[in-house]
C-alpha cells in the first residue's frame, strides 16, 4: 500500500470495489469525501475472473458465510450475482448523489483492468481499493499508484482493514 | 252562658300565652358586645358521641351524625374534627411508582409527610441527569476504544480462523476464494484460479486428488465458520457487559446521592435499587432521540404527548401529599361518587385506543383523608351508584383498592391497571337524616358493624337563662361571621322568642341553626331597607311576617273562602251537634291552623259511632283510633248498665282530603255529647285536644298555629270578646302566640281556655253545668236503650227510619 496522504486536494477519487462487504462502506465514505472536496468520483466495479473460473469448475461449491451452508456454483448464477452486485453499487451511488451534489461515473471491469481505466486511476489523487478478492486488479492498482506522481492508494481487503480505511477517509474529510 | 255556672276551666291570662325573653340583666345593648359561644350549642349528646367516636381507636367505630337538616350537624362535626385533627400527627405521603417486575400492578410507596413532592422532583432530576450523563459516558474515547476492541477481536478471530484454512489450502496449491456470499476453494494456477479448460486437461488422477482435497478443505472451513455465530454471541455479550459497566458508572454516582438522601427510608432505597437495575438494562432509553423526532405513522405522531417516553417509568406519581398540612386531615367530599371516593385510573386516547399507566392514577377522598377523617353526606353516598358498596368494602378491608366499578363487578375483563392497595386508617363520619340511620341499621347488616357510633342531634333544648344567653351569643357570632348588622337587645330577645315558637314550646328553644341564620339575614335586609344601622325587634318582626306573607297563599285563600261563606265556619251563634275543630296544614315548611266544622248526628241504633271519614277512607288510623276511643268513653261513662243503643255519625264537614291525627277527638266528642244532650254549642269557640277513654283532654301538637288560625278568622270577622279557643291544659306550656293574639287576650277580646277534661270543655261550650249535661246525656241514652229493648223496637226503628226523610 502506498503511503497514505497527509492531506488531499483531490480532483478525482477512484473507488474500486467487487461487490464484497467492505466495498459498500468504503464507497459511502469515499462519496462523502468526494462531495466535500467537490472531487469527481470514479467507481470501478471489478468482476473477479477468479470467481467466474471457480464457478465453471465441475465441483465448484461455495460455503456460505456466516451460515456455513454449502451450495453448488454455476457460471450463469455467478454472472447474475455479479451483475446484481454491480447494480446495487450503482444505485447506491445514484442515491448518494441525489442527497449531495456529486459528479460521478460508474464502470464495470472484468479481469485485469484495461489501460484506459488504469490511466484514469493514475491521474486521480486518491485511489480506494476495497476489493475482497480480485487480487490481480488490486495489484494493478497498487502498481499504478506507485508509479503515479499524484495518486495515493488506500486499500482494504478485510473488515479490519476497512476500519482503518474508513478512519482514514473520515480524517481526510475532516 | 248561664250566670250561676261556676266555670272550672281556666281562662288564660295574656302573660301565659307567650313566654317573653328578657335579657335586660345580661348587660349588653347590641350583639357587638357579646362574645362567641364557648362551644357547640346545646348538643351535649351528639357532641359526646362524636368525641367518643372520634377518640376511640377500634375497628368499625365510624360515626353517623344524625338529625334533621339545618341543625348544624356538618358544622359541629367539622368543628370537632378540626379540633381533634389539629392535635394529631400528619399522616404519610403516598406515591405510585412503576412496578419493574409486573408493570400492570403499580407499586405504592410510603414517604413521611411532605417528602413525596421532593422525592418526585429528585427522580425527575435524576432522569434528566441520566439523559445527559449516560450518552456522555458512551461518547468517551474510552468507551469507543473498548467497544472497537471487542469488535476487532471478533473480526480478527474470524479472519484468522478463515485465513488459517486458507493458508493450509495454499500449501496444497488450492486457493481460498471469496465469493460475494461466502468462500470457495479452487485449484490455483499462477496467481489466480485455474481456468476450467486447464483443469479438465489435467490427468484424471490429479483431478480426483484435487477434488478430494477441496472436499476436505470445505469440510474444515465449514466447521470453522460454524463457530462464528458463537463468537459473535460472545462479542455481543462482552459489548453488553461493557455497556452495563459504562452505564453503571454514570448511574452509580447519581443514584448514590439519592440513596444517601433517603437513607432513612428502606422502601425508597429498595425502589432506587430497582431503578438502578432497570436503568442498567435499558440504557438505550437514555440514548434515544430527543423530542421532536418521535416516530410517526403516516405522518401522525405515535406518542400522544411529548413527555410520553420510555423514561416515564421513572416518574413518581404523588397521589397524596401533606407538605402543607398541619395535623391529621379532615376532608369533606361534597360529591361522593365512586371515583371521587376511592380514586380512579384515567386514560389517554392514543390512535383511537385508550391507554393508561401508573402516572394516571388519581387519588380519591379516602386517600386524602387517610390517617384522619372523612365527612360524607349519607344521602349523597347512597344516591351515587356503587359508592356505598365501595365505601363499605374499603372500610372492611382497611385498604384502598382503586378499581373501576366495571372492574369490581367483573363486567370488563380488559385489565388496565391494578395498583397496589394502600393501607387505610380513616374515620368516616356520615351525616344524614335519622330515618336513613334507622333504615340502614335495619336493612344493611354491614352498616351496624362499620358505623358503631351514632351522634344524635337534638331539635331543641331546654329554655332557660343560660340557654337564652348562649343563643344570644350564637346570634352575635353569626352576625359577625356573615358581616351582618348588629342586633340590639330587644331584637335578640325577639329572635329567641321566635326560636321558642319554632320549637313549638315556650319552655324549649329550637336548635335549627339554618332557620336562625336565615332569619338573621332577613332581619339584616329589612334593617337595611329601613336604613337602620343596628337591627331591632321591628326588623325581626318584619322578617318573620314577610316570610309568612311569602308563604301563606293557601292560608289566605282558605280564609277568604270562609269569609265569603263558601266554607261554612260559624264564629257566632249556637248549634246542636256542631263544633269548630282545628286542624293544622303544612305546606313547604309553612304550617298554619285552620278551623273545620265537625258535626255529629245521633239516633237509636246498635251502639256504633260511625266515623264517616273512615268509611270513605279519608281518615287515617290515628283519627279512627280517636273516634273509637270516643265510643269507649261514651259506653264507660254513660251506659255501664245498659247497652249503648246509639247510632251516631261524625264528620269533618267540607273536608275533601285526608284527615289524620287524634287532635280533633275532643271536638268530635263535644259534638256528639251536644247532639245527645241536645245542648247547643257556642260557635264562637273552637276546640282542640285529644281525649282518652276517661274523658281527660290530652295534649296535641301545633297548638299555636291552631289558636292563631281561629283567631285570624275571628279577627277578620271582628273580635267580639265571646270568641276563644279551648286547648288541653297540658298544652299551656307550649304557648308562644303572636303578639296580636296576646294583645287581644289582654284586652279581653279573645279567650284561650285550658281544659283538663271533657266536662270542663262542655261547660264552656254549652254554658250548662256538667252534672246537668251528664244527666241529659244519660237520659237520652237510657231512652235509646229502653226503646231498643222494648218489644216492637225493631218496628219502631223501621218507622223512624222511614219517617226521617220526610222531616
Amino acid at each position: 500500500m502506498a503511503r497514505p496522504p497527509a492531506k488531499v486536494k483531490a480532483r478525482r477519487i477512484v473507488v474500486a470495489l467487487d461487490g464484497a462487504a467492505p466495498g459498500t462502506a468504503a464507497l459511502e465514505a469515499a462519496a462523502a469525501l468526494a462531495a466535500r472536496l467537490r472531487a469527481e468520483l470514479v467507481i470501478v466495479f471489478v468482476e473477479d475472473v477468479d470467481l467466474l473460473h471457480l464457478a465453471a469448475l465441475p465441483f465448484a461449491r461455495e460455503i456460505g458465510f456466516p451460515s456455513a451452508a454449502s451450495r453448488e456454483l454455476d457460471v450463469a448464477a455467478m454472472e447474475r450475482l455479479l451483475r446484481l452486485r454491480a447494480e446495487e453499487a450503482r444505485s447506491l451511488v445514484a442515491a448518494l448523489a441525489e442527497r449531495t451534489p456529486l459528479k460521478w461515473s460508474f464502470e464495470v471491469a472484468r479481469g485485469p483492468l484495461t489501460e484506459p481505466l488504469l490511466a484514469v486511476a493514475a491521474e486521480a489523487e486518491l485511489v480506494v481499493a476495497a476489493l475482497a478478492g480480485s487480487e490481480r486488479a488490486a495489484l494493478q492498482l497498487a502498481a499504478i499508484c506507485e508509479a503515479s506522481a499524484t495518486a495515493s492508494l488506500l486499500r482494504a481487503r478485510t473488515m479490519r482493514e476497512l476500519h482503518a480505511l474508513l478512519r482514514e477517509l473520515r480524517r481526510l474529510a475532516g | 252562658m248561664a250566670e250561676n255556672l261556676q266555670i272550672t276551666a281556666r281562662r288564660l291570662a295574656a302573660a301565659e300565652l307567650r313566654r317573653r325573653c328578657d335579657l335586660a340583666d345580661a348587660g349588653f345593648a347590641t350583639t357587638d358586645e357579646l362574645k362567641d359561644p364557648a362551644e357547640v350549642l346545646a348538643q351535649p349528646r351528639a357532641v359526646d358521641a362524636i368525641r367518643f367516636g372520634v377518640g376511640i381507636r377500634a375497628e368499625g367505630f365510624n360515626l353517623y351524625a344524625m338529625g334533621p337538616e339545618g341543625h348544624g350537624r356538618h358544622t359541629t362535626v367539622r368543628l370537632l374534627l378540626d379540633e381533634r385533627a389539629a392535635r394529631e400527627p400528619v399522616p404519610p405521603d403516598w406515591c405510585y411508582v412503576f412496578n419493574f417486575e409486573t408493570p400492570h400492578k403499580p407499586s405504592r410507596l410510603e414517604l413521611p409527610a411532605g417528602r413525596a413532592p421532593q422525592f418526585s422532583q429528585d427522580m425527575q432530576r435524576l432522569v434528566e441527569d441520566l439523559r445527559a450523563g449516560i450518552p456522555a459516558a458512551f461518547e468517551t474515547d474510552e468507551y469507543r476504544a473498548r467497544r472497537q476492541e471487542i469488535e476487532t477481536e471478533f473480526n480478527e478471530r474470524q479472519e484468522q480462523a478463515v485465513n488459517g484454512v486458507g493458508e493450509r489450502a495454499r500449501k496444497e496449491g488450492i486457493a481460498l476464494v471469496r465469493t460475494p456470499s461466502g468462500f470457495a476453494f479452487a485449484p490455483m494456477h499462477k496467481d489466480g484460479v485455474m481456468e476450467p479448460e486447464r483443469f479438465r486437461a489435467l490427468p484424471q488422477a490429479e483431478q480426483q486428488r484435487v477434488e478430494a482435497l477441496i472436499a476436505k478443505l470445505q469440510e474444515e472451513l465449514e466447521t470453522v465458520i460454524q463457530d462464528v455465530p458463537k463468537w459473535r454471541r460472545e462479542a455481543q455479550h462482552k459489548l453488553r457487559e461493557l455497556n452495563r459497566q459504562v452505564t453503571h458508572s454514570a448511574v452509580n454516582s447519581q443514584i448514590g446521592d439519592l440513596n444517601t438522601k433517603y437513607r432513612d427510608l428502606p422502601q425508597v432505597q429498595q425502589y432506587l435499587a430497582r431503578v438502578q437495575e432497570d436503568v442498567l438494562d435499558h440504557a438505550e432509553y437514555f440514548r434515544q432521540p430527543k423530542e421532536g423526532e418521535s416516530p410517526t405513522l403516516f405522518g401522525i405522531p405515535l406518542r400522544a404527548e411529548p413527555g410520553e417516553s420510555p423514561l416515564k417509568r421513572y416518574q413518581v406519581n404523588v397521589v397524596v401529599e401533606h407538605s402543607k398540612s398541619e395535623g391529621a386531615p379532615a376532608v369533606y367530599e361534597d360529591n361522593p361518587n365512586h371515583g371521587n371516593l376511592v380514586g380512579r385510573i384515567e386514560h389517554i386516547a392514543q390512535m383511537g385506543a385508550l391507554v393508561t399507566d401508573f402516572t394516571l392514577i388519581k387519588a380519591g377522598a379516602l386517600h386524602r383523608a387517610n390517617g384522619g377523617y372523612l365527612v360524607l353526606d349519607a344521602l349523597k353516598v347512597l344516591q351515587q351508584p356503587f359508592a356505598w358498596e365501595a365505601l363499605k368494602r374499603v372500610l372492611r378491608s382497611r385498604e384502598i383498592r382503586i378499581e373501576s366499578p366495571a372492574q369490581s363487578y367483573g363486567l370488563i375483563s380488559t385489565v388496565s391497571l391494578e395498583p397496589e392497595p394502600i393501607p387505610l386508617d380513616v374515620k368516616v363520619v356520615l351525616v344524614g337524616e335519622r330515618f336513613l340511620y334507622y333504615m340502614l341499621y335495619e336493612y344493611d347488616p354491614e352498616f351496624r358493624q362499620l358505623f358503631k357510633v351514632a351522634g344524635d342531634f337534638e331539635e331543641d333544648t331546654e329554655r332557660g337563662r343560660d340557654s337564652e344567653l348562649a343563643h344570644a351569643r350564637l346570634i352575635a357570632m353569626l352576625a359577625r361571621k356573615e358581616k351582618l348588622r348588629a342586633l340590639d337587645r330587644a331584637g335578640v330577645e325577639r329572635m329567641i322568642e321566635h326560636a321558642s315558637r319554632h320549637a313549638g314550646d315556650a319552655e324549649r328553644l329550637s336548635l335549627q341553626m339554618r332557620g336562625l341564620a336565615d332569619l338573621l339575614r332577613e332581619t339584616n335586609y329589612w334593617a337595611q331597607t329601613a336604613g337602620r344601622e343596628i337591627a331591632g325587634p321591628e326588623d325581626v318582626r318584619r322578617a318573620i311576617e314577610a316570610r309568612e306573607r311569602r308563604q301563606d297563599r293557601v292560608r289566605q285563600r282558605l280564609l277568604r273562602e270562609v269569609l265569603r261563606g263558601t266554607l261554612l265556619i260559624a264564629s257566632e251563634g249556637e248549634r246542636v251537634g256542631q263544633v269548630n275543630g282545628l286542624a293544622v296544614l303544612e305546606l313547604g315548611g309553612f304550617a298554619f291552623g285552620m278551623p273545620h266544622r265537625i258535626t255529629a248526628r245521633v239516633r237509636l241504633g246498635g251502639g256504633k259511632v260511625v266515623d264517616i271519614e273512615r268509611e270513605v277512607e279519608l281518615g287515617g288510623p290515628l283519627h279512627s283510633k280517636g273516634v273509637l276511643i270516643l265510643s269507649g268513653y261514651l259506653a264507660g261513662r254513660y251506659a255501664q248498665r245498659q247497652p249503648l243503643s246509639l247510632a251516631a255519625s261524625l264528620v269533618f264537614e267540607q273536608s275533601y282530603s285526608g284527615v289524620e291525627g287524634d287532635s280533633a277527638s275532643s271536638a268530635e266528642l263535644y259534638a256528639l255529647l251536644s247532639a245527645l244532650a241536645e245542648a247547643p254549642i257556642r260557635q264562637s269557640l273552637a276546640v282542640t285536644g285529644s281525649v282518652n277513654q276517661h274523658g281527660d283532654v290530652q295534649a296535641i301538637g301545633g297548638v299555636n298555629d291552631k289558636i292563631e288560625g281561629f283567631f285570624d278568622l275571628c279577627k277578620a270577622r271582628g273580635l267580639t270578646g265571646e270568641q276563644g279557643v279551648l286547648i288541653p291544659a297540658a298544652n299551656v306550656k307550649h304557648l308562644m302566640l303572636r303578639d296580636d293574639v296576646v294583645e287581644a287576650v289582654a284586652a279581653g277580646r279573645f279567650g284561650v281556655f285550658a281544659v283538663d277534661n271533657v266536662e270542663q270543655g262542655m261547660e264552656i261550650l254549652t254554658g250548662i253545668a256538667a252534672d246537668a249535661l251528664n244527666r241529659r246525656v244519660e237520659a237520652r241514652l237510657t231512652d235509646f236503650a229502653e226503646r231498643a229493648r222494648a218489644p216492637g223496637a225493631a218496628a219502631a226503628r223501621t218507622k223512624e227510619w222511614r219517617g226521617r226523610p220526610q222531616k
